[in-house]
């Protein structure tokens, strides 16, 4: 193993390559940093330039641009809570609150550090474990994915800060938001009002809107200076030693989990921060600060999405079978080379596979060492006047939604769910849980809709089959205990 | 005076109430899709638990606002709402007819005025700033498939 | 008419016509499909949209608009400008689409111009490796236990689903057919044994194959594919008079002027007889092959027709 690691390193030092690893982490970091513009459009504007590089090369600059932008979208997401991708919405949860008590210099360290020991873990990963995780990979079917997603949306009750109803009527609203568009299982339209909506709602649409152009209408014209980092020196930035402690289970935590959501095809990136967050909330002891600016919140999700950006090659890779629609792109660059991507890509290509493998390593280290400088820049433009910052943050919003499919549509149903997420904020609902059923929802469906194809109606799959089993015992354990805890709060108000 | 008053009193259950108006929504147009059985569901068999989950959430936090009534101390942002709308608006009418540059200008002068703490004349300077940079940006640097100016 | 004229006349058409021609194209052309990127049709639209920028001389570019097999990319295009700036990267998903659909926004003959064919290809009949013996082994076990067999397959509507169809038709025996979101989803459910087969292009079959991990019992079209003459048909086998080809192929709204199609229809030519371009398309499993927009409309129009036998026999649900 070692023997071909060395093979992959020596592949990415040559220097023709090199440049290209490094030119791949750097584009995918300014995209990343540009909320709307996202690691898809990047990676099909730069396709074409694949036609004339080999194999190899291509890869590892599209990979590097992918994993690249997976560092840049926490930047907007804390300093003006402007998430361009779902796994960014967890990013906005804790580090926009950080950045408004003037300790964004502190959030934005602890991303890139838990981005980068995010990565390292998911790397690690993918070397020692890739095969076994495939194969792992595979054992998971309909049933398997609808009890997965089940205890995902089960998740989105405890990303909550406020009252469960509440979240769980968002979890409803985000699904049915899911649902408008082509059915996957019948191919019938669904909530269609305009044929633009065809295609469903765009995941950017929403999360620009509801979370970043709510906070802008909620902000312009406030007198109140926002608070801001006065001096950055390092002491500033770099948590306390009882901090950096602390954030040791949340780093393993958050990686060893968005190691596992990345491996699947299919689910990805948004799914481990979320499902991070939610692990950390439960574990942590004091959960009432979560989205108030707690540091395990931040630090958890962003390695775990970091570390599935890693694992989310594993598919691609081992069985040739793309998880989502990036990797998806990257197989269309492989074949466009001539290299048909299948299982043998291990066996005839060892160069491209490892090399790709060790450009993931090599990526995260020009990643890492170029975030810490960034950081001071990063924070001065907080310093910007607020008024002078809010058009610009429009005119991005606009014309990053409009630049992920060239749809004037979207931009105007951005506009709707920025309006949307100032409302429900006035009445005490939160966004995530929306964007969590937008995501999950449709999954749910369609896995659920096909178990019961497959197995004729019969609900004892999800007992029967063995992963299913833990994850019914798991959402079984999480609604037994929140009706537990509703039953003791009811008992403690008559009380009082 | 009264209506008033009665406004104030039904202020804090317009979010729940908003939410019972989008599940009768999905409910009334998912009921035109066929729901199929559970073997062979067909496309309205999820808009309608949806529809019903809406519901009842929406009625429980209903519940919730009545016993326990919470009104947003802050007011609400008309002047701003109007101006972001009125931004975003022009911004998608125009991307498409007259390009980048025109529609960063009027979108950007829009949005600024937005805050009646800007003047005319930096208004001005801003948003031409403002649209070299997006031009520079988005044109130059990242070349997405937009026209500067004119039709794409 | 002065001699000056007279002689003037010819050279100042001579001029005009290049600068006809030149008119077009003036500015970005944008062309459309109706799939993911990364896709077949993403693929061979950027392979193709590449060499055209070179050779018109403008940008042209590939826009995805994915929905409901495609459809909403046609119905796009079929109310987009005739101006030749708004083409259409067309699959044979096309013609599947004016079979399934009870109501489409558009006429999929008469809405479109069909300028040249890019690619044809076949597809392939996989199962995991050692499940079956051969496509009469399979289409046995179905029909001594009917719905056992499972088909995964791309998506409700798509080539792929209906290839299922025409099998369980033609064979005489049922098959379960799941939908998946995707060939490569449906590709995974294979490889995990969710599903028993699948109907596929080469691009997804093959490399398993080579691989070891599926077995290819049969090819789709109606004689043995150029280069995999081992691979039997499934007309051969189980099925006869089975032959399905799919295809990629350039085209655009209804009413484009004889120049734009002249012009198109000369630099398609002129694409597909680049040995680089030939190449990446056999990369993806098809055979290269232009064709005049005369060839391409009767194809269009021979396969509708095949698919509506399909979908009327098969008793798919219209939509």
């Amino acid at each position: 193993m070692l023997e071909n690691f060395l093979l992959g390193l020596n592949t990415v030092m040559d220097p023709s390559v090199f440049v290209y690893a490094v030119v791949g982490v750097i584009i995918g970091q300014l995209i990343g940093v540009l909320p709307g513009i996202g690691a898809i459009t990047a990676i099909s504007l730069l396709l074409p330039v694949t036609f004339h590089l080999d194999a190899t090369t291509s890869i590892i600059m599209l990979a590097g641009i992918y994993y690249g932008s997976q560092y840049g979208g926490s930047i907007a997401s804390i300093l003006l809570n402007l998430p361009g991708t779902p796994s960014s919405v967890v990013t906005c949860l804790d580090g926009y609150p950080m950045a408004q008590k003037g300790q964004a210099g502190k959030a934005l360290f602890i991303t890139a550090t838990s981005s980068f020991v995010g990565s390292c873990i998911g790397v690690g990963i993918v070397i020692m474990a890739a095969i076994p995780m495939s194969i792992f990979a595979l054992k998971f079917g309909a049933p398997e994915y609808a009890s997965l997603v089940f205890l995902g949306l089960l998740a989105a009750t405890m990303i909550a800060t406020g009252s469960q109803i509440r979240s769980l009527a968002m979890v409803a609203l985000g699904i049915f938001f899911g649902l408008i568009g082509s059915d996957i299982s019948s191919g019938a339209y669904r909530f269609v009002l305009i044929p633009e909506m065809a295609d469903g709602i765009s995941l950017v649409s929403l999360a620009m809107g509801l979370f970043g152009l709510g906070e802008v209408i909620k902000n312009i014209g406030q007198k109140k200076r926002r608070a801001i980092d006065v001096k950055i020196t390092l002491k500033d930035i770099l948590p306390s030693r009882a901090e950096a402690k602390g954030l040791v289970g949340p780093l393993l935590r958050g990686g060893g989990s968005g190691s596992f959501f990345g491996a699947l095809p299919g689910t990805g990136a948004a799914i481990a921060s979320f499902m991070a967050y939610a692990i950390e909330k439960r574990v942590s002891k004091t959960p009432e600060k979560f989205g108030k600016g707690a540091l395990a919140g931040l630090s958890g999700p962003e390695a775990a999405n970091n570390a599935a950006a890693q694992t989310s090659f594993i598919p691609t890779l081992t069985l040739g079978v793309p998880g989502d629609a990036v990797m998806a792109l990257m197989i269309g660059a492989l074949i466009l080379n001539g290299v048909i991507p299948g299982p043998n890509l291990m066996t005839n290509e060892p160069a491209l596979f490892w090399g790709v493998i060790a450009s993931f390593l090599i990526g995260n280290i020009i990643l890492f060492a170029i975030n810490l400088p960034l950081i001071r820049f990063w924070v001065m433009l907080i310093r910007i006047p607020y008024n002078k910052l809010y058009p610009i943050v429009i005119l991005m919003i606009s014309a990053g939604v409009y630049s992920h499919r060239n749809s004037v549509v979207d931009v105007i149903m951005t506009l709707m769910f920025g309006v949307l997420g100032y409302v429900l904020r006035r009445y005490r609902f939160e966004a995530a849980p929306v964007l969590l059923g937008f995501v999950l929802g449709p999954m749910l469906e369609e896995n659920f809709r096909r178990t019961m194809l497959l197995y004729g109606g019969d609900f004892t799959v999800f007992l029967t089959r063995p992963i299913c089993a833990v994850f019914t015992g798991l959402a079984a354990l999480i609604i037994a205990f929140s009706i537990f805890s509703t039953v003791q709060k009811g008992k403690a108000n008559r009380s009082v | 005076m009264k209506t008033g008053k009665k406004f104030a009193r039904l202020e804090p259950m317009f979010g729940s109430l908003a939410l019972i108006v989008a599940a009768c929504f999905v409910l009334g147009i998912g009921w035109g899709y066929s729901a199929g059985k559970l073997t062979q569901m067909g496309p309205g068999y999820f808009p309608r638990i949806v529809g019903f989950a809406l519901l009842g959430f929406g009625a429980l936090s209903l519940y919730s606002d009545v016993t326990n009534p919470t009104v947003s101390n802050t007011r609400f942002e008309w002047r701003n709402l109007a101006f972001v709308c009125a931004s975003i608006l022009t911004f998608a009418a125009l991307i498409d007819r007259a390009g980048l540059v025109p529609a960063t200008f009027v979108s950007v002068a829009l949005a600024t005025i937005a805050d009646s703490q800007n003047s005319v004349k930096s208004t001005l300077i801003y948003t031409l700033c403002v649209c070299l940079f997006a031009w520079g940006l988005f044109i130059h640097v990242l070349e997405l498939p937009l026209s500067a100016f004119g039709r794409g | 008419m002065s001699i000056k004229l007279r002689i003037a006349l010819p050279i100042l058409a001579a001029l005009a016509a290049p600068v006809f021609a030149a008119d077009y194209p003036e500015k970005t052309i944008r062309l459309y499909h109706g799939f993911g990127p990364g896709g077949n049709a993403d693929t061979v639209a950027r392979i193709v949209a590449e060499e055209m920028s070179q050779g018109l001389g403008q940008p042209v570019v590939v826009e995805s608009k994915p929905g409901a097999g495609g459809t909403v990319a046609s119905d796009f295009i079929s109310k987009a400008d005739p101006d030749g700036y708004s083409l259409q990267l067309m699959v044979g998903g096309h013609s599947v689409a004016a079979a399934l659909y009870n109501e489409l926004p558009y006429d999929a003959k008469e809405d479109f111009t069909f300028i040249s064919t890019i690619g044809k290809f076949p597809f392939f009949a996989a199962t995991q490796a050692g499940a079956f013996d051969d496509m009469a082994d399979l289409v046995a076990q179905a029909k001594e236990k009917p719905g056992s067999i499972k088909i995964g397959h791309a998506g409700v509507g798509s080539t792929q689903h209906l290839s299922g169809e025409l099998l369980g038709l033609l064979s005489g025996a049922e098959f379960l057919h799941i939908p998946y979101k995707g060939g490569a989803a449906a590709s995974t459910a294979l490889l995990g044994g969710e599903v028993d087969l699948m109907i596929d292009a080469g691009t997804s079959t093959r490399g398993q194959a080579e691989a070891g991990t599926f077995d290819i019992l049969g090819v789709t079209s109606g004689e043995r594919w150029d280069d995999a003459t081992d691979v039997p048909t499934i007309s051969e086998t189980v099925a006869e008079g089975y032959d399905v080809l799919s295809w990629t192929g350039l085209g655009g709204p209804a009413g484009l002027s004889d120049d734009v199609v002249a012009t198109l229809s000369a630099e398609m030519a002129r694409v597909m007889a680049l040995p680089s371009v030939q190449e990446k398309i056999t990369a993806l499993g098809a055979k290269p092959s232009a064709s005049t927009p005369e060839e391409f409309r009767t194809l269009v129009e021979t396969q509708i027709g095949v698919w509506t036998t399909v979908v009327k026999d098969a008793g798919v649900e219209k939509r």
